[in-house]
């Protein structure tokens, strides 16, 4: 009987081995990721729909490896790149900040003698498409340390007006400062309230003085024709201030702005407290359901950014597309041209639409103009469009290639949508790129430079800001006094510094 | 035959040892434990103070990385505004401790002057359930009671005052800082001084009151003797955190119109830590922030006992 038993096994183990060897060989790369975030009904990546269908279409064996759960991502990402046990592609991880010393270490590969339109096709369309991602993974002296992460810009803030008060005093929606100007003073001669805003986030009127806005992502720094400015510095500023300091004075201006936070400004849309705000693309869903909570009536809607009479068109909200993720490929990977491969694959359009509206029939489907529109069940499903995003699409967190713009449109309502291209007008995210500054490389001598003089130039920033609006310092007398301070605490060693990062961008 | 038999007076340290290990054997292996969590967690990191004298990369370690002397220090004593975030740190620091300090002393013995039991249990209960709100939930409250339409300013109207948004003036901020930090936390406080005031013998007030003494009398000359040295014990605690005004707080109240009297010592390396991710000068800063600390505590320490004769250590 044991010998039957034995024998019977030893045929079964050989069967097994003819089968494994009838097998296709399928290429096989390991790929690594630590931001790319799937839903956590999936115990590993292997069972969610999205990776599935990566290696279905890609036709790639891949190893996911991800790090523990719970483990500080930067950590994480460390251990990882200084073991000796590298993956063979690393996604969407913050790449750019040591990749001078990964490529010199021998962790990543150059990845420039593969950035043609033989190797890499989609790539190479969309870098000539946009010159400025090209620009977002290169080292100063030419190599290439990966594919770039992009989310198409979008304008997320803007004015919102309260139209039945504009109706009832018989006013236009305002085009221009003036029309502003007249419209605050008539609301608040009217109903007693005018205009509330969150300091940096309420700086909407200073693009009418052709600055952006001064914002905590910008810190004040801004490029024209290749010339790395500061806003406090302009002229433009102080007429903007001017105009601030005059509305507040006149009681115009919500004396709470500094206290305000953007659940106090929808708060008070809601309760007919103030005519004009600025806020958010889903501002006016915040204030319509506050309003049924209060009971209280008045329809807000989106307007455009104010010009200048006779002025040029004003430069609302803008960033730029690139971010600092990337996807590179490391020393140890065996199977370059797959990995290449894969890499491009990414830019696809495939590729591009698995990422952002999921699986066909699932998360999304084809309307009638052969364009991708989501299913009922994504936008208003119980679970929550979060939950939906993260287990079909790859949209939450960081990509590895493109969260695109169209996706957004197809996520949003229609009234964020309507405010969104109210506020963008006629800007293209190309001529955003002309104005915001791209993501620097800075060297270490220059980070100990500039470190300590930004914190304490944004503080004196926002404190005289205060203090002229507010009528506390005369912009007559002080402003002088306030561009000394600036130039002790020492802005000109940032701007020397911060042209000479941009020249190097701009020289790759 | 004289038999040399040890007399308690001559046992050798190892003899004394090994009496105290065969009495307490179960006691120090019940504390074994917990003098191995703060050696392996509070005693080994301290070499990571290194990060301080370093240039910290994360992908080169703490052994690793560059060292630079003192230069995270001198960053730190030379930037712009050095000077006003660490007077703003000491000045709401001290403010908290000469307001606060005495309230909860102040209302332990008021409690225990009540005669009517239920009335002093629900007093109690009441001052310290602030102190289980989570202080974003109060910030939040208080920003919101401050605005120009918020109910501070009702009550200054109806006092004839202007209404103006009160977290927005610079003066105010300190005041409104400590006494919100008064209603929260001196009921929880006051429990300890209520524990020490019924350790003083009853027998003590009795002799007072046969030999005249006055309530007034007593509480000043029994009560609160019998309470010093808690509340110097106490005392001397605080002083030992005098730099460590919580971020929190600061954070969730302060906007740039408060800055001058809000902008404290963590608060602005808070921002400076958005710009620029540097370990190391956080960690200077840190360092500063306890080698001053120490200073005060050991310095009051020493006041004490020279004076009062208590000390902690």
């Amino acid at each position: 009987m044991k010998k039957v038993l034995a024998l019977s096994l030893v045929l079964l183990m050989c069967l097994g081995c003819l089968s494994v060897s009838h097998a296709e060989e399928k290429p096989t790369l390991k790929v690594w990721f630590a931001e790319v975030l799937y839903s956590s009904i999936y115990t590993s990546a292997d069972e969610a729909p999205l990776f599935k269908a990566i290696e279905e279409k890609t036709g790639i064996d891949i190893e996911w490896v991800e790090p523990a759960a719970g483990a500080d991502v930067a950590t994480a990402y460390n251990l990882m790149m200084n073991s000796k046990e590298l993956p063979d592609v690393i996604w969407a991880a913050d790449i750019s900040a040591n990749a001078l010393s990964h490529l010199d270490n021998g962790v990543i590969i150059d990845l420039a003698p593969y950035l043609n339109a033989e190797t890499m096709p989609n790539v190479t369309a969309l870098y000539e498409a946009n010159p400025t991602y090209a620009l977002a993974c290169k080292t100063d002296d030419g190599r290439v340390f990966g594919t770039v992460s992009v989310a198409e810009y979008e304008c997320w803030q803007g004015p919102w007006v309260n139209m039945t008060w504009l109706e009832e005093c018989g006013l236009d929606v305002p085009e221009t400062i003036d029309d502003w100007d007249e419209m605050l003073h008539t609301f608040k001669d009217e109903f007693g309230g005018a205009l509330s805003i969150v300091t940096l986030q309420g700086n909407l009127f200073l693009g009418a003085y052709g600055l952006p806005k001064l914002a905590a992502t910008n810190l004040g720094f801004y490029q024209e024709n290749g010339v790395v400015k500061y806003i406090p510095q302009q002229e433009g500023y102080r007429q903007y201030l001017e105009l601030m300091a005059g509305w507040y004075a006149d009681g115009l201006l919500d004396p709470d702005f500094a206290s305000n936070t953007n659940d106090i400004l929808v708060n008070k849309a809601a309760n007919n407290e103030i005519g004009a705000f600025e806020g958010f693309q889903v501002s006016g869903a915040q204030v319509a359901s506050a309003q049924q909570l209060y009971g209280t009536t008045g329809e807000w809607k989106a307007v455009a950014y104010p010009k200048l009479e006779g002025g040029e068109r004003p430069l609302g909200e803008m960033g730029i597309d690139t971010l600092a993720a990337a996807t590179a490929i490391t020393t140890s990977c065996e199977d370059i041209d797959t990995a290449v491969r894969f890499l491009d694959w990414m830019y696809s359009d495939e590729a591009i639409r698995l990422f952002n509206f999921g699986i066909e029939g699932e998360s999304y489907y084809i309307d009638e103009n052969g364009n991708p529109q989501y299913t009922e069940t994504f936008l208003s499903g119980p679970e929550g469009m979060v939950e939906y995003a993260l287990r079909y699409t790859g949209i939450v967190g960081n990509v590895p290639n493109i969260k695109s713009f169209a996706a957004s449109v197809a996520r949003n309502d229609p009234a964020s949508n309507e405010a969104e291209a109210i506020w963008k007008a006629d800007w293209t995210n190309a001529e955003w790129a002309q104005i915001v500054l791209p993501v620097l490389g800075a060297t270490e001598e220059e980070n100990a430079i500039t470190n300590n003089i930004v914190t304490a130039l944004t503080t004196k920033v926002v404190e005289a800001q205060y203090e002229f609006i507010t009528g506390a310092k005369n912009l007559d007398e002080d402003w002088d006094a306030f561009q000394a301070e600036l130039e002790e605490i020492g802005i000109d060693a940032v701007l020397e510094i911060r042209q000479a990062q941009l020249d190097r961008v701009n020289n790759r | 035959m004289h038999q040399i038999v040890p007399s308690a007076h001559h046992l050798t340290f190892l003899e004394k040892a090994r009496r105290d290990w065969r009495k307490n054997k179960w006691k120090y292996i019940m504390v074994l434990p917990v003098v191995i969590f703060f050696i392996v967690f509070h005693y080994m990191p301290m070499y990571g103070i290194i990060i301080a004298f370093n240039k910290y990369t994360p992908s080169l370690g703490i052994v690793g990385s560059k060292w630079v002397g003192i230069r995270n220090f001198i960053q730190f004593f030379e930037d712009y505004y050095f000077v006003r975030v660490v007077r703003n740190t000491f000045l709401i620091s001290f403010y908290s401790l000469i307001f606060g300090f005495p309230c909860p002393i102040i209302l332990a013995l008021m409690l225990n002057e009540l005669r009517g039991k239920w009335f002093k249990r629900t007093v109690q209960t009441v001052t310290y359930i602030p102190h289980f709100i989570s202080l974003v939930v109060i910030c939040g409250l208080i920003k919101h009671f401050c605005l120009s339409g918020g109910v501070f300013n009702d009550v200054a109207q109806a006092f004839g005052a202007k209404r103006s948004p009160l977290l927005q003036n610079p003066d105010y901020f300190r005041t409104i800082y400590v006494a919100s930090g008064i209603w929260q936390e001196v009921g929880w406080s006051s429990i300890i001084y209520l524990a020490a005031l019924s350790g003083i013998d009853q027998q003590l007030y009795e002799a007072a009151e046969i030999d005249g003494a006055g309530r007034l009398s007593q509480t000043i000359h029994i009560t609160l003797p019998g309470i010093a040295p808690t509340v110097i014990m106490l005392l001397i605690l605080n002083m030992g955190s005098i730099l460590n005004v919580g971020y929190e707080k600061c954070l969730l109240l302060y906007n740039e119109s408060t800055y001058e009297t809000a902008d404290i010592i963590s608060t602005y390396v808070y921002r400076k830590g958005l710009v620029d991710a540097d370990f190391s000068y956080s960690t200077a800063v840190g360092l500063f922030n306890s080698v001053v600390n120490m200073v005060f505590l050991l310095s009051t320490n020493a006041i004490s006992k020279k004076t009062a004769d208590v000390a902690l250590f």
